[in-house]
């Protein structure tokens, strides 16, 4: 079982992720607050990062930098999720160092495939 | 041929749980028409903006039909020649008006609901898409009438 840990203010968006993964091989756990995301990588280190761009007080780009930066949690794939799904902005993603883009809504066959492929590729 | 057909319309729509919509860009009852368009441009596939309240719940949802006839007289009213002086009054009045007002009675769903039963309400109000809600009526996501249809054709059920 492969631990994932979604970072989104929004509780619809954390139900719709369960419900997505729900019968898979993948364990959800939440946090609201983007503030508490080093703390929680350190208790609970997940397989995988979901971070929502839109998160309130706290720009997702920004965390995810923050995250990328760190040598401790580097190397742990980050995948961003983002309502806006244009160039510009998943370019800026990227930029920020996302391993991937996620856009919402998402499918699970695809949202699975894309976390799956992230995992396979880690060293 | 047929009897598959009438089992797979009975089968729950948990089995199609691989091909929902999850997390769509959704608005509140209190959001301006300049959102509700915003929401329709993010994501046009249902042909609706789905309206949630402040518990998340699903209240309703808009449908691109009726935004449109809106926004073509708004944003270029010389275009719709026939156009009634009643009409574009209207439209420029859903300037002024929020998602609440603009909002009818959604066709919705859970995992528990039919193919057979998915596709009366989406045939009863005219879409091809339907709301995905959970037990306390919060949304999920959304169903599509095609995607249903093709996943029974091409996987044989």
């Amino acid at each position: 079982m492969s631990l994932v840990l979604l970072v989104d203010d929004e509780p619809r968006i954390g139900r719709a992720l369960e419900f997505a993964l729900e019968g898979s091989d993948f364990e959800v756990e939440s946090i609201s607050n983007a503030q508490q995301i080093e703390a929680q990588l350190e208790r609970s280190r997940p397989d995988v990062i979901l971070l929502d761009i839109a998160l309130g007080l706290h720009s997702g780009l920004d965390v995810c930098r923050r995250i990328k930066a760190n040598p401790r949690f580097a190397d742990i794939p980050l995948l961003l999720l983002s309502g806006q799904s244009d160039p510009q902005t998943q370019a800026a993603g990227f930029g920020a160092g996302a391993d991937d883009f996620v856009p919402k809504p998402f499918v699970p066959t695809e949202l699975i495939a894309r976390i799956q492929k992230r995992l396979d590729t880690q060293p | 041929m047929m009897t598959e057909t009438s089992t797979s319309l009975n089968r729950t729509l948990a089995e199609y749980r691989k091909i929902m919509h999850l997390a769509p860009p959704v608005v509140r009852k209190g959001s301006s028409l300049i959102d509700v368009v915003a929401v329709l441009a993010a994501d046009p596939r249902p042909g609706v903006v789905l309206v949630i309240d402040d518990n998340e719940r699903l209240v309703g949802w808009i449908l691109e039909d009726r935004l449109e006839t809106d926004l073509t007289l708004l944003v270029s009213p010389d275009s719709v020649k026939d156009a009634s002086e009643e009409l574009r009054f209207q439209a420029t009045r859903g300037l002024m008006q929020t998602a609440g007002d603009l909002m009818t009675e959604a066709a919705s769903v859970t995992i528990r609901t039919t193919v057979k039963e998915a596709v009366d309400r989406m045939v009863q109000s005219q879409t091809h898409a339907a709301a995905l809600v959970d037990d306390q009526k919060r949304l999920l996501g959304y169903v599509t009438l095609p995607e249903i249809m093709r996943e029974m054709l091409t996987w044989g059920g």
